[in-house]
């Protein structure tokens, strides 16, 4: 009980953050405004700025489970032969899949699903790896430790579980908060912005980027991002008054821990919008085009919040944005492929649009997936499995590599536990903690990040689990 | 988290709530879809004849025995008697300053506007 209490007690306290240094600056009206609230922002500036450059990771997470055994396929004949002998009706023909030659040492080629020809470019520009049967993980796993239940991540093939443990990293805990929030909480005082979250989601709260002390900021793909308050640049009467009034409401000590909870977030929503969206709105458009589906213009506006990081005072900043649908039980051929070139598509956008802004060896995006799905059709789609293939994209990716192992596909071979589903050989920790690592994480942060990493990984000065970033 | 419900508490959601109630109040919220034919599956919104919320109980009190009144009533009904004195003094205060200086408020205006401020206030949002 009195861990919870602390839980909660931090989590107030940081709520309070959001506003703290601008709770006099109530009645804002737009622009004008901006530099009161730098003011207030540099008086609150911290010592200790590790990193003046800009860093950015923006987590995309494939909701569902995505079929990454169809997106990832192993080409030369022997190895596709398994490939289609085991997906029989779900296969994809081996004269579809778009080739990719990756560097790996092994020389063997792979297959990308054919609606993903901006990806296979990217791959092989060298912006682009894969990580190949990837997953949630409590410490390496054979078929026997399974059978015997030994050390398993909970809820396995649960969406819940996985989703929260892929965005946790810690496997055995239903409670845990984000490993992108404990990252936070490591850098978040090297921004000049204190008032709004370093960590900014495109799809409202999340566990991901949860922390002890930093909480997602959320906004919309459209407009200037920020939600503002009807009437809030108005300086008629009533909405003056309104103002005034909701601010009264909102500045009252309350008693009871869910009412400040609750003012807390709204005065801090309220006043933190007016700079956020005017930092956005001053953003030029881009030449780089993005498609009208809503993934994209959620990338879009990630793109704009990097175009206004000097603004905004930020120079690290994590993002998250899903992109859902990946559940493909039935109809999967179809609906997957169009999964896939959406995601194709907007991933070029985005990386063109942070050349285009000269920030693409500052950005790194990479793919979240709940878990893969079976090898073995269910007759129209396929079900829930473990171990599959992540993406990672940037200027930074040291790309055209696979990396983690890819797995035989035949029936009974040493990963697999029925019905093609296969234990990871990689653990997103590993993953993460490259990723961290290169955000700015020192080994020694690596315990709060990610405490499992000990289990697959013995930090060494100077080297990452995977080597994926440079 | 907090409690369940401050999951989906966010900087986006939270001021949207604001806005919606705000135009659920100002405007008539509700289409009043006829059917084009009696025989006919295709509707058209009548616009004449909305539906709308219905104040005239509370602007009664408000015109016949003053701000509090109103909000002691407006209390009961949506805060089970929970708004406090403190956020009571906000309201009224608002409430008369409306009154006083914005141009044609009328009595209904003014009980949307208490009851818009009700709604954003945490004695409202938070069940005790």
């Amino acid at each position: 009980m009195s861990g919870k209490l602390y839980e909660r007690r931090q989590f107030l306290r940081q709520l309070g953050l959001g506003c703290a240094s601008v709770g006099a600056t109530t009645l804002l009206s737009g622009i004008t405004n901006m530099g009161l609230l730098n003011a207030a922002a540099a008086a609150n500036m911290p010592y200790y700025r590790p990193n003046n450059d800009y860093k950015a990771l923006v987590c995309i997470l494939l909701s569902g489970g995505n079929d990454s055994y169809n997106m990832l396929v192993p080409k030369g004949d022997d190895e596709y032969a398994d490939y289609a002998n085991i997906r029989t009706n779900l296969k994809i023909e081996q004269n579809q899949l778009l080739e990719l030659n990756p560097l790996n040492p092994d020389g063997k080629t792979y297959g990308l699903h054919p609606s993903m020809p901006n990806i296979q470019n990217m791959f092989h520009a060298g912006n682009l790896a894969f990580i190949a049967n990837i997953g949630a993980l409590v410490q390496p796993t054979t078929v026997s430790s399974f059978n015997a239940a030994q050390n398993l991540p909970l809820g396995l093939f649960s969406h819940s579980d996985q989703k929260q443990h892929w965005q946790t990293s810690i496997p055995t805990d239903r409670n845990a908060n984000g490993w992108g929030g404990r990252l936070a909480d490591i850098l978040y005082t090297g921004n000049t912005n204190q008032n709004v979250s370093m960590n900014v989601s495109l799809n409202g709260v999340n566990i991901f980027q949860t922390g002890n002390t930093v909480q997602p900021y959320s906004i919309n793909h459209s407009g200037g991002g920020s939600v503002l308050l009807n009437g809030a640049t108005s300086n008629g009467l009533y909405e003056v008054l309104k103002r005034q009034s909701l601010d009264s409401l909102l500045e009252a000590s309350y008693q009871n821990i869910l009412e400040t909870a609750y003012t807390n977030t709204v005065k801090g929503s309220k006043n933190n919008s007016f700079e956020f969206n005017a930092a956005i709105s001053n953003v030029p458009e881009f030449t780089t085009t993005f498609s009208d589906d809503t993934f994209s213009k959620r990338l879009k506006m990630v793109a704009k919040t990097i175009a206004a990081r000097d603004t905004l005072g930020f120079n690290r900043q994590t993002f998250f944005v899903q992109l859902g649908g990946f559940d493909t039980h039935d109809d999967i051929l179809q609906r997957h492929s169009d999964l896939m070139l959406e995601l194709d598509t907007a991933l070029q956008s985005f990386y063109n649009v942070l050349v285009e802004l000269g920030m693409e060896n500052n950005v790194t995006t990479f793919t979240i997936s709940d878990f893969a799905r079976k090898l073995v059709s269910n007759g129209d789609g396929s079900d829930h499995a473990w171990g599959g293939h992540a993406m990672v994209m940037g200027g930074a990716v040291n790309g055209q590599t696979i990396y983690g192992q890819y797995p035989d596909l035949y029936p009974g071979h040493s990963l697999d536990i029925g019905t093609g589903r296969i234990i990871p050989t990689t653990s997103c920790d590993e993953y993460f903690a490259d990723l961290a690592l290169w955000f700015g994480a020192s080994h020694s942060d690596l315990n709060q990040i990610l405490p499992n990493i000990n289990n697959f990984w013995t930090p060494v000065a100077g080297a990452t689990p995977l080597g994926i970033l440079s | 988290m907090v409690s369940p419900e401050f999951q989906i508490l966010s900087s986006t959601s939270s001021i949207d709530y604001l806005n919606i109630m705000e135009y659920m109040l100002t405007r008539k919220p509700f289409d009043n879809k006829t059917l084009i034919q009696e025989d006919s599956t295709g509707t058209m919104t009548n616009p004449d004849d909305e539906p709308f919320l219905d104040f005239s109980d509370e602007i009664t009190i408000l015109d016949n025995d003053g701000v509090i009144p109103m909000l002691d009533r407006l209390n009961i009904l949506l805060c089970r008697g929970q708004l406090s004195p403190e956020s009571k003094s906000i309201i009224k205060n608002a409430i008369d300053q409306y009154r006083a200086g914005v141009v044609d408020f009328t009595s209904e205006d003014a009980v949307k506007a208490a009851i818009y401020l009700i709604m954003a206030s945490p004695d409202y949002m938070i069940l005790k």
